[in-house]
This record gives structure tokens, C-alpha cells and sequence, in this order.
């Protein structure tokens, strides 16, 4: 009974935790802050979420009538709707598909760099377009693709003819491609860091073993780097899912025109055309309504994916 | 320092926090305007004190255009000293313009004049905000307080448009333009004439018909004159007028204002009908689609989102541009600056006549912007920007805006505004003088009406130039699409919802030009089928609504 007692941990009391609050007070203090900041911008604003299910008076919140899931069924009865919410799931997936891994795969090459200057330069080089917007991104793209850009230039000295009814910036068959492939320009040197950074906490002792043990690069890559990195990998798989319904407005809507709407279209594209272009103006409820939409898929799959994750035995974020 | 650093972070915070507190109301609200749960109420009538009076120092809170170049030039002095009124700027851009006043309106945090992009055509958010109480009316009893302004107020077609209730609650600028325009767009081509000659297909008096701007265009493709290689290109068109200023525009059937797509009536059946549904707006679909399918119009006009027409035209890659009378001047001058051109008279402004011989013009409403006051202004505030605005639609409030001040400016000389002597250097170069002010803007000034043309200081080049298309107009050779004002503003549940579906019919435009293999004529028509059980609900509201029908 005794002993029992003895191994038994000490049931924190308020009082305990109080104290420790008190001994670590200035590290609690710098806190505060970054507390205030998640209270204010993130919490706080949650209050606004009813206006989902009201008709937004300049009274206020509290004073607009509830409107009986009335944004919610116009939601649904939009034309345009549905096939934005197709193409944001359908664009993300091919984000996670492809533009997932590139990272990935680029921080290991990069890491098997043996010269240091030159490892430098490439990731200079890699992480440099994540500094540009995507306005400025879009012009170079439609420089590139456009009716008087470069590649049909090109590809007219090649097939003659080809440039003959050139659209491709404007093919709704091309755009998906078109979105996934720059996206991956754009970011996937900025996305290496983190797995660099990863491969960096690698035991150095590993790797030498295995060439003891006579691993070829391949090897060392497969049973000593993946490995190293499946925890991080894990974290931003889980992370990436949790945001599958944010197709990328930047992107998409400095990219897209008309013509790609059928394929292009995603949902905060459609809700900006809704609220800024269309002639009847933004209406706060029904905005509120998409967004409150694309948060409970997003929070359903990010508990999935988490889930998921830790069965699998991996780190995960929740 | 850890400590030292926390206690900064906090402070810090604290500050920040206190900052985003809001002021306090310094004076008490303007008449009986409302709180914004409450309904609109009348202000009660105020006596405008004379200008030459002694005025209480009054600071204004304004939204403006190109906010960084406002209030440091000797006009927000004169305005200071003879108001006793200084302006604080809150910038907005034309991107973002709507986006702010809608959330200030939603938070109840507008400045004092809300200066809006506000069109007849989109006015269902004014009226739903107006009986809200977010503004404060602007009572006849008031406002006939301004000799100026109420010569406004009682003829306006839209201060009798936007009243609720018998009550109007926002000022819309007059744009002042000479009657004989009809305040139609001066909309024309600007070309260059000396791309034009050298194809041999310009026409001295500026005027074409559809079939020879048609080839005049293809000659510009087909010979390229300026030597630009695959960059060559006929027509550019701006975002807000593609793809419908190529062919739209120009010909029947009318739409309303800048937009591209509204509702008419139509003569055989006296019913409000949907202008995309009409044969006329086929007829036009099926043209823009053999014109940009030909390259007359530039390929990657769809992807312009800002001034890229202008650009392209202004560095010497493009034929033509859809213009309005006014920017010839600057672009010319632009151009020469950096050598594109040689002299103004490279360029010239074409007319050009729709496919069924026809000049069409679209008219637009009487006023360019409008300026609503917040709710929460006071009297005094009130009452210092009307007479502002009155001063500034007189004779010498014209000058100032035109030149100056008088005596630095500009010397008087007779009793009409543009009776004075201009004191600025003169440009031989550019034929103009060189203003003073040409790096600040006194936008607050435009709240109170454009400034009527006519101005002294413009280029005689400039004035000449709007006079081609003025006296055509004064000729009776064009065919004014008129705005429909009790249309535009009326009050249906299924039109306030949908609106004019203007921009879904701009949009499968666009989709069509840019499938190389589509029936443009089939196209339209199954989106018209697609779209008329939504449009029709919208015609009904307005045939039994305004028509009784």
C-alpha cells in the first residue's frame, strides 16, 4: 500500500499549476501576445459564423434575422456552385498528387549535392520564384503561353503551323496542367526547406555505417534519408489535407479567364465573381456561408487525415 | 533582458490594442440622422453660412483615388484658407474601391463623405444601406441652401432615381458635359494615322464604315506597317469594354450605361426584354467571333486584367484602342515623350458606323461618382462640404479646378470661366502648357461635379479632337442608347437578387471567342436557353412592375 502510494504521481492541484505559472512568469508573459493574436483574429471573429444562418443587417449581427438556412439553399441551387466545389477537390488532389511529392524529392537530390557552393546556387535558384507574386507570375506565364509568347515561337519553328489558332492559356483542357505545373515552379524549392531541414537532423553516424556496410547512394536514400524524414512528411501530408478545400485564389484567379471556368472555377474564385463582379453585390451571409462550408469539409479531413496518420504510427499534429 | 523583452512584447500589444480603438465622435450627429438599426428620418433644415463668414476649423475624412498625391498644393491651401476645411485622405484604388465601402458600411466605420463608384445599373446595396440609415439624407430643405447644387438636384434624372422615400442620400457628381452630347460616351477608336496611310486605307474625315474598318484592320495584320513582327496587332480593347467594345458597343441594341448587358424595351412588343436574347446581340456575338478568330482582335485581350490595352497601344504594338474623348491628349504626349511617335498627328480618333450604317453611342448616366454622407457627420461637417462643393460650380470653383489660384495661375479676363489668361509656361513641343499640378490631384473636388469641358488650359489639339466626335453627334449622325433609370433602380426580389446578368453574358462571350471550333450562333443559343429560366422571372418583375403589363 505504501509502495503504491509512493510511485503514484502527485495529482496536480490549481495551486501547482499557479506556481509553476508563477516560477516561469516571464516566459507566460511572452506569451500573451501571440495569445492575444489567436484570441483576437482568430477566436474571436467566430462570433461572426451565425451570420451563416442570417440575413446580415447593418443593426449587427445580433440584430439580423435568422434566415432558416435560406444561403445555404441557394448554395446549393447556384448553377455555378457545384462545379467550383468539383474543381477545388479535383485541383487540390492534383496539388497533392504532384505537387506533394516534388518537394520531396528535390530536398533529397539537393541533399546528395556534394559541393557546397553549388548546393547553395540551386537552392537559390529554387527558392527564388516563391518571392514573386503570382501577378507577376501571370504575366510570365502569359509571356511564356500567350498568342505572341515564347513557346509557340518555339514550337512553330519546330511544327510549322502549330501556332495557327494557338490558345493554350485560354484551353480548359490545358489550365489543370497549367496550374499544377507553375504551381510547383513556384514553390517547391521554398517547400524543400523544411525537409532539409529534417534531412539536417539526420545522424551523420547512419549514413556512415551504411557505407561501411556497403549501401549504394539509392540505399542510403531508402533506409536512412526517407526514414529520417517520415515524420515531417507525415505532419505536412496531414496538414496539406487539412487545407484541400483552399484550391489556391492567388494563383487560380490571377491565372484564369473566362474560357477555364468550366475547369478552373474554384469556390473562392466563384464567391469573389459572386460578391465583386455580378451586378447585385456582396452579400455577407452567403459568403459566410461558403466559408463556413469549406471549414467543416477542411476540419473533417484533417481529422481524417490525422487520424489516419497515427494509425499508421506516425507523428501527427493534433 | 528577458524581462525587459517581455515587458516590451506586452506594452507593445497594449499600444496596438489601444490604437484600434475608435476616436470619438468630436461633435454631435448630423441632423437627425439615424443609428444604423434605425430608420431614415429628415434632417432639419440648416442656414449655409456665407463663405467670407467666420468658420470653425473643420476636418473632413474622405476616400479618394490616388490618395498619396492629395493636400500638398496651394489648392488644399486656398480651400483651407477660405473654408477653414482640411481633408484627411483615405486611399482607395480602383481595385479595392466597392471592397472598402462595403466593409465599412457592414462595421459602421465609413468616413465622413464615402466617395462611390456607385451605378445605377448595381444600386440595389445603395438602397438596401440607404433605409438602413447608413447615410445621412440630404433634404431639399438643405440643399436648396446652394444656388449651385440645387440647380442640380431639381433637374437630375438620377438625384430623382436614387431617392428613398422622397429622400435622397447620396450626391451624384454631375459630369457637367455640353448638352449636345447627351452625356453619351464619346466612345471612338483611337488609331494610328500613320499606320493607316501607310496601308492606304485611312479615311481623311475619320469616319468608316463596318466593312472598311474591317479591312483596315485586316490590312494592319496582313502588312504589319510598323514592322512588329508576331507582337503586331490590330485591335486592343480595355478590360471593362472586352469583348464587348469591338462590336457590342457600336451597334444595336442599346445597353445601359458601361455595361454590357441590361434590359430594353423592345419596340414591337413594348416589353422589357433581355438584350442578349435579341438577334441583334447574336449578330454581334457571331461578328466578335469572326473578328478575333481573323486576329483583328488582339488574342491575349482575355487575359488583360488592368491598363495592358492602353500600354500596348501607347508603346506602338497596337492599331487601335477603344477610347473615350479625353486621353488622347496625354497618350500622345506620352507617346512622343518616348518616342514612339514623332508628332500628334500620328494619331486620330475614328468613328466608326455599326453593321447596319448606324453611329451608336451609349449613354451613360448624368453624374460620374457619387458621394454619400455617413450616417454618424455632423451638421456643421455637414453644411462645410456642401459649400464647398457649391463654390466649387462657380465661376471661379471651375477656375480653380481648371488652373488655380487666380493671380499665380491665371489672370481673369472676362466674366465666362474660360475667359482668363493662362499663366503657366507654354510647351511649343506639345502645343499645351505645362501645369503646375501635374503631379497632385484634387480629387476631393470631384465629389461636387465634374468640371465642365471647356477648359482654357488643354491642348487646342485636345479640344479639336472632341470636336470630330461632338460635331458628328450635334449632327444627328448617331443614335444615343439611352439609360433606363426607372429600370436600373427598380425594387424586384428576383432583380435585386440577380441583377442584370450582364456579366454571364460577358463571360460565355468570351468563352466563345476563345473555342477556335465552336458554332458561335449555337453557342449563344443554348446559353440563352440555359439562362432564361432565371432572366425571365426578372423581365415579369419589370413588364407588370413598370410597364403594367
Amino acid at each position: 500500500m505504501t509502495a503504491q502510494t509512493a510511485v503514484r504521481p502527485r495529482k496536480k492541484t490549481f495551486q501547482h499549476t499557479l506556481r509553476v505559472m508563477w516560477d516561469y512568469r516571464w516566459i507566460y508573459l511572452m506569451l500573451i501576445p501571440c495569445l492575444a493574436y489567436f484570441i483576437i483574429f482568430k477566436y474571436v471573429p467566430m462570433y461572426g459564423i451565425q451570420l451563416a444562418f442570417k440575413d446580415f443587417k447593418l443593426a449587427g449581427i445580433a440584430a439580423s434575422p435568422w434566415n432558416n438556412f435560406e444561403h445555404f439553399k441557394y448554395m446549393m441551387s447556384e448553377p455555378q456552385f457545384l462545379p467550383a466545389l468539383r474543381n477545388t477537390l479535383i485541383i487540390s488532389f492534383y496539388r497533392i498528387l504532384f505537387g506533394f511529392p516534388f518537394p520531396i524529392i528535390l530536398a533529397i537530390m539537393i541533399n546528395e549535392v556534394y559541393m557546397p557552393r553549388y548546393k547553395r546556387v540551386l537552392q537559390t535558384i529554387y527558392t527564388f520564384p516563391h518571392f514573386l507574386t503570382w501577378v507577376v507570375m501571370a504575366g510570365i506565364m502569359l509571356n511564356l503561353l500567350g498568342s505572341t509568347g515564347m513557346v509557340r515561337k518555339v514550337s512553330e519553328v519546330f511544327v510549322p503551323g502549330i501556332g495557327e489558332n494557338w490558345n493554350l492559356m485560354y484551353n480548359k483542357n490545358a489550365f489543370r496542367t497549367i496550374l499544377v505545373v507553375s504551381d510547383i515552379w513556384k514553390e517547391a524549392g521554398w517547400g524543400t526547406i523544411i525537409y532539409l531541414a529534417a534531412i539536417t537532423g539526420i545522424d551523420q553516424s547512419l549514413y556512415e555505417a551504411a557505407t561501411i556496410d556497403g549501401a549504394n547512394r539509392f540505399q542510403r536514400i531508402w533506409y536512412i534519408t526517407l526514414p529520417g524524414m517520415i515524420n515531417m512528411i507525415a505532419i505536412q501530408f496531414v496538414l496539406r489535407v487539412g487545407a484541400v478545400m483552399e484550391g489556391g485564389f492567388d494563383q487560380v484567379f490571377n491565372l484564369y479567364t473566362a474560357p477555364v471556368y468550366e475547369t478552373g472555377d474554384i469556390i473562392d474564385t466563384y464567391i469573389y465573381r459572386l460578391s465583386f463582379v455580378k451586378s447585385t453585390g456582396i452579400n455577407l451571409g452567403f459568403t459566410t456561408a461558403v466559408g463556413l462550408f469549406k471549414n467543416v469539409i477542411n476540419f473533417v479531413l484533417l481529422m481524417l487525415a490525422n487520424g489516419v496518420t497515427k494509425a499508421l504510427g506516425q507523428e501527427t499534429v493534433l | 533582458m528577458k524581462k525587459l523583452l517581455s515587458l516590451v512584447l506586452a506594452l507593445l500589444l497594449v499600444l496596438s490594442l489601444a490604437s484600434c480603438a475608435k476616436t470619438p465622435a468630436a461633435d454631435k450627429p448630423a441632423s437627425d440622422a439615424p443609428a444604423a438599426d434605425q430608420p431614415a428620418a429628415d434632417a432639419p433644415a440648416a442656414d449655409a453660412p456665407a463663405a467670407d463668414a467666420e468658420l470653425e476649423p473643420i476636418v473632413l475624412t474622405q476616400n479618394v483615388l490616388n490618395a498619396e498625391k492629395q493636400g500638398t498644393h496651394a489648392r488644399n491651401e486656398f480651400v483651407k484658407e477660405k473654408f477653414n476645411l482640411t481633408y484627411e485622405y483615405i486611399p482607395v484604388s480602383w481595385g479595392d474601391w466597392n471592397e472598402k465601402i462595403r466593409t465599412w458600411i457592414a462595421t459602421d466605420d465609413a468616413p465622413d463623405l464615402i466617395y462611390w463608384d456607385l451605378k445605377a445599373a448595381s444600386s440595389t446595396e445603395y438602397f438596401d444601406w440607404a433605409k438602413q440609415g447608413a447615410f445621412a439624407p440630404i433634404t431639399e430643405a438643405k440643399i436648396s441652401n446652394y444656388p449651385n447644387l440645387y440647380d442640380f438636384y431639381k433637374t437630375s434624372e438620377s438625384v430623382a432615381a436614387f431617392k428613398v422615400d422622397g429622400e435622397l442620400y447620396t450626391w451624384p457628381a454631375s459630369r457637367n458635359n455640353p448638352p449636345e452630347i447627351d452625356n453619351a460616351y464619346t466612345s471612338y477608336f483611337t488609331i494610328r494615322k500613320d499606320w493607316a496611310e501607310k496601308v492606304g486605307l485611312y479615311q481623311e474625315d475619320n469616319e468608316y464604315t463596318w466593312e472598311e474598318w474591317k479591312a483596315l484592320l485586316a490590312a494592319v495584320i496582313a502588312q504589319d506597317p510598323a514592322g512588329n513582327g508576331a507582337s503586331n496587332a490590330a485591335l486592343v480593347l480595355p478590360t471593362w469594354g472586352f469583348p464587348n467594345g469591338a462590336v457590342t458597343f457600336l451597334n444595336a441594341p442599346a445597353a445601359e450605361g458601361n455595361e454590357t448587358c441590361s434590359y430594353i424595351i423592345d419596340e414591337e412588343t413594348g416589353l422589357y426584354v433581355w438584350p442578349a436574347a435579341t438577334e441583334a446581340y447574336k449578330q454581334a456575338v457571331v461578328e466578335t467571333y469572326k473578328m478575333y478568330q481573323d486576329g483583328l482582335i488582339y488574342k491575349d485581350n482575355i487575359s488583360f486584367t488592368g491598363s495592358e490595352s492602353d500600354d500596348m497601344f501607347k508603346a506602338g504594338l497596337a492599331f487601335a484602342a477603344y477610347n473615350v474623348a479625353g486621353s488622347l491628349n496625354s497618350w500622345s504626349d506620352d507617346m512622343m515623350r518616348k518616342g514612339v511617335i514623332e508628332n500628334k498627328d500620328a494619331l486620330a480618333p475614328a468613328v466608326v458606323y455599326g453593321m447596319d450604317g448606324n453611329w451608336y453611342m451609349t449613354q451613360t448616366e448624368d453624374y460620374w461618382c457619387v458621394t454619400s454622407f455617413n450616417h454618424k457627420i455632423t451638421e456643421e461637417k455637414m453644411d462645410r462640404a456642401l459649400m464647398f462643393w457649391d463654390f466649387l460650380n462657380t465661376t471661379e470653383g471651375i477656375r480653380l479646378r481648371w488652373l488655380g489660384i487666380e493671380g499665380v495661375d491665371y489672370k481673369v479676363t472676362g466674366e465666362n470661366p474660360e475667359d482668363v489668361e493662362v499663366l503657366w509656361e507654354f510647351d511649343e513641343a506639345t502645343n499645351s502648357y505645362v501645369s503646375p499640378y501635374v503631379n497632385f490631384e484634387f480629387n476631393e473636388a470631384n465629389s461636387a461635379g465634374l468640371a465642365p469641358s471647356g477648359n482654357p488650359a488643354e491642348a487646342q489639339y485636345q479640344e479639336e479632337l472632341k470636336q470630330i466626335v461632338w460635331d458628328k453627334m450635334g449632327e444627328g449622325k448617331a443614335t444615343v442608347k439611352k439609360v433606363d433609370y426607372a429600370m436600373s433602380v427598380f425594387d424586384g426580389e428576383n432583380k435585386n437578387k440577380y441583377g442584370t446578368f450582364g456579366s454571364d453574358a460577358k463571360e460565355r462571350m468570351i468563352q466563345i471567342l476563345a473555342d477556335p471550333n465552336c458554332d458561335p450562333a449555337a453557342e449563344w443559343d443554348k446559353f440563352i436557353e440555359e439562362m432564361m429560366p432565371r432572366v425571365q422571372p426578372v423581365l415579369d418583375e419589370l413588364n407588370s412592375g413598370l410597364l403594367g403589363k
